[in-house]
């Protein structure tokens, strides 16, 4: 952190000690020009956010206070889109659900994110290949292909019950159809796509200073204590990034539901995504405006967890860089 | 290592992710398309949804039309229906939609109401549209206030499709022609005893089935589903009522259990269907299913009317889908000129067959009909036969009549499922049906 600042001030305060002589304004309009291309050279980018991005997202702040069904004009009511909300059990039930599919999946993934990352890190021969070969599922992981799959593989006579069936299980449920089972099933796809925060982890493992293991050795310490004493300690600020960015992820999770319950949320509202009765309310029975209103719940609701968690990480979360 | 700043930093970019949710919501109008002049002659573009044989069937009629008009072009748009609405809406929303528009039942009130589509009576009365010889029921779902905003391309009714190898193998006589629902499930309770434990004699249709069983039930028993203000019509003891004869099938095994219906559910395709699978010997279906079902299995089907019972018949055709104009054709008269072709033209009829359901005209029928494949012409003999017997339906279901659908999925789910009891699933299914046609 130090260092970089310093640059920051390096760079800046030559230009404040440089003596204002006779130049200065022929200086000021080439500075200005400069600018004025800066300025060029960003436009597509302003472009983009503020007519693709800020717009639509003022826009669908605006039809959030409205009822509006696409074809005919948006009406202002005011708050009635939140408060119906909190009585709309089926919205009250995709918030259980997502919030269940969150709390389970996130630290589920990073775990074993970790767990398979020290595995690579032990000087294995190939790193490379295991390492794309274990990153493969991330890449598939929220397409529609792989939810297919899925769908087929936990199906009542699927392969995964084929397999169990082998194994001595005479009766295995059908695990997609059965409203008990049928999210942790989505819970597994979205362990199984455990390769980015892996390949972070596995980064930050290679960077982990070897002469604080060479004394645990000289110590007497055993990996077990060593990873629990000095990797997961300095992999703190790594373990914080993963955690919320994979949990911001995890409460926008769609396609899998999507695709493994047909697009209904089933059986029994229990795949029912939040993002999911968001599609179904807004395109499936053009509420637009219902839509808008829960995208921006779910917009205060993540900006909540993610406040929260920076909040916690100076208790946690350890920097090399800092005093302690 | 990394450092504090470094992390802030890069995660300053995520905030924005979650916004891109409502984004969908607000980004309405990109729309294209409409009518329009080239080089003399007059280009209008056409939109349907369904898989590739339609439109390959489509596109053939298409070719027809314009070696004989032409001057006149279509384009040609299509998707499957999800997508296909999504697009609409928002090139609605736009003011720009497709010059022909395919409509399902629903959306042509809703179109109609929010000043999306062209009142077509101006082209029956110059005779540039012919519906004289119609069936009616066909033709008032096409109608709102009694103007025709919407000409259907084809029917079908709801009906139950039987596996008649299955039932055969099992040595039992083949269902007689009419049965009441007390007398099917007696017939069904006989056929349990000599099916494999692997089948069941009826596909569970207390979600509706794959046919609209349920609006069969209702109709019995009131005038139509919704009531003219697009209310619901049926009261909590038919529901009660509804549920209650599927749950006791189900007690004597004698429908699909739960998990089988949620597969069903989760996966649409035909060849999934257990009535294929040989996973059921009856299932409630629309009419113009037995095609497709017949092709993905070598045993024979057969099709009979729903069971009846109630009052009165319950059953109706239903056409399956509309052609409507865009209210802001640039083209209107070409369009016309192009429905009335693909709904008469008897070369196009043949290319068409009954892939969009049973002509709604009579000599569209009459034409069709030597040139069918055996299980279509069953289709349209089905159709023919029981028109007469059946109950026009004459006036569309509300807008959010899906929804409806889909709470009664959820709550016959939840019996089959999670063993909510009969009387707790209706009365939640008619609170969320309630609900859905509030707005």
């Amino acid at each position: 952190m130090s260092q970089q600042s310093n640059l920051a001030v390096a760079t800046e305060a030559p230009d404040r000690a440089v003596p204002r002589l006779g130049g200065g304004r022929r200086r000021n309009s080439w500075r200005r020009k400069e600018a004025v291309a800066g300025y060029v050279f960003l436009l597509p980018w302003l472009v983009g956010i503020v007519g693709l991005t800020l717009g639509p997202v003022l826009a669908s702040l605006y039809l959030s206070f409205t009822k509006y069904d696409l074809l005919s004009a948006p009406r202002w009511i005011g708050l009635q889109n939140y408060v119906n909300l909190f009585a709309d059990e089926r919205y009250l039930q995709s918030v259980r659900v997502t919030l269940v599919y969150v709390f389970i999946s996130v630290p589920l993934k990073l775990a074993f994110a970790l767990l398979l990352a020290v595995l690579l890190n032990r000087g294995l021969r190939g790193l490379n290949i295991y390492r794309a070969i274990y990153y493969v599922p991330s890449l598939l992981g929220a397409s529609v292909a792989v939810a297919v799959v899925w769908r087929q593989l936990f199906s009542g006579d699927g392969a995964v019950n084929a397999v169990l069936r082998h194994l001595g299980w005479h009766n295995p449920p059908d695990w997609i159809t059965s409203p008990h089972t049928a999210i942790y099933t989505l819970i597994l796809l979205a362990v199984w796509e455990f390769g980015s925060p892996m390949i972070i982890f596995l980064a930050g493992l290679r960077q982990l200073p070897h002469d604080l293991y060479e004394a645990a050795r000289v110590d007497g310490a055993g990996p077990i204590q060593q990873f629990w004493r000095i990797t997961l300690p300095l992999l703190t600020p790594l373990v914080f990034f993963n955690l919320v960015l994979q949990m911001i992820g995890a409460f926008q999770s769609f396609t899998q539901s999507y695709i493994v319950s047909g697009g209904t949320g089933g059986p029994v509202d229990s795949t029912l995504f939040y993002t999911l009765y968001l599609y179904q309310q807004s395109f499936g029975e053009l509420h637009m405006g219902y839509g808008a209103a829960m995208a921006w719940i779910l917009v205060a609701v993540i900006a909540l967890f993610t406040g929260g968690l920076f909040r916690t990480s100076r208790y946690w979360v350890f920097y090399q860089d800092q005093a302690r | 290592m990394l450092t504090r700043r470094d992390f802030i930093r890069a995660g300053a970019g995520l905030g924005i992710g979650a916004v891109t949710i409502p984004l969908l919501d607000a980004c309405s109008g990109l729309a294209g398309g409409g009518g329009g002049s080239s080089s003399g002659g007059t280009t209008i573009e056409a939109a349907w949804w369904g898989g590739s044989d339609r439109a390959k069937r489509t596109q053939e009629v298409i070719k027809l039309f314009e070696k004989k008009n032409a001057k006149d072009k279509i384009t040609a748009s299509f998707s499957d229906i999800d997508p296909y609405f999504q697009k609409l809406n928002t090139e609605a929303a736009g003011g720009g939609l497709p010059d022909i528009i395919q409509l399902g039942g629903g959306y042509v009130p809703q179109y109609m109401h929010k000043g999306q589509l062209l009142d077509l009576t101006k082209y029956t009365d110059n005779g540039t549209i012919d519906v004289g010889d119609y069936d009616k029921g066909q033709l008032a779902q096409g109608q709102v206030d009694g103007k025709l905003y919407a000409v259907s391309n084809g029917g079908n009714m709801p009906s139950i499709i039987y596996n008649k190898t299955m039932i055969k193998k099992a040595g039992m006589p083949l269902p007689p022609a009419d049965l009441t629902w007390e007398s099917f499930a007696t017939y069904v309770r006989q056929l349990r005893e000599k099916l494999p434990k692997s089948a069941w004699p009826i596909d569970d249709a207390s979600d509706g089935g794959a046919g609209d069983a349920f609006g069969v039930w209702v109709r019995q028993r009131r005038p139509e589903s919704y009531t003219k203000d697009g209310k619901i019509a049926f009261t909590l003891a038919d529901v009660q009522q509804w549920f209650a004869y599927w749950a006791g099938l189900r007690k004597a095994n004698l429908i699909t259990p739960g998990d089988v219906v949620a597969a069903e559910i989760q996966n649409t395709a035909a060849d999934a269907a257990p009535i294929v699978q040989g996973k059921a010997a009856f299932t409630f279906a629309w009419s113009n299913f037995l095609g497709q079902y017949q092709i993905l299995t070598k045993d024979e089907l057969g099709m009979m009317r729903c069971p009846s019972g109630g009052k009165q018949a319950g059953d109706y055709v239903q056409a399956s889908q509309f052609f409507s104009i865009s209210s802001k054709s640039k083209a209107p008269d070409v369009a016309a000129k192009f429905i009335q072709f693909f709904e008469h033209d008897p070369a196009a009829l043949k290319i068409l067959g009954v892939e969009r359901g049973v002509p709604a005209s009579a000599k569209a029928r009459g034409i069709l009909k030597p040139s069918l494949k055996p299980y279509d012409a069953l289709q349209v003999q089905f159709l023919t036969d029981n028109i007469a017997k059946c109950r026009a339906k004459t006036q569309l279901d509300p807008s959010n009549s899906a929804a409806v659908g889909e709470a009664l999925q959820r709550a016959s789910q939840s019996i089959a499922l999670s063993h909510v009891s009969v009387a707790a699933a209706a009365t939640k299914f008619m609170g969320d049906a309630e609900k859905a046609l509030e707005s």
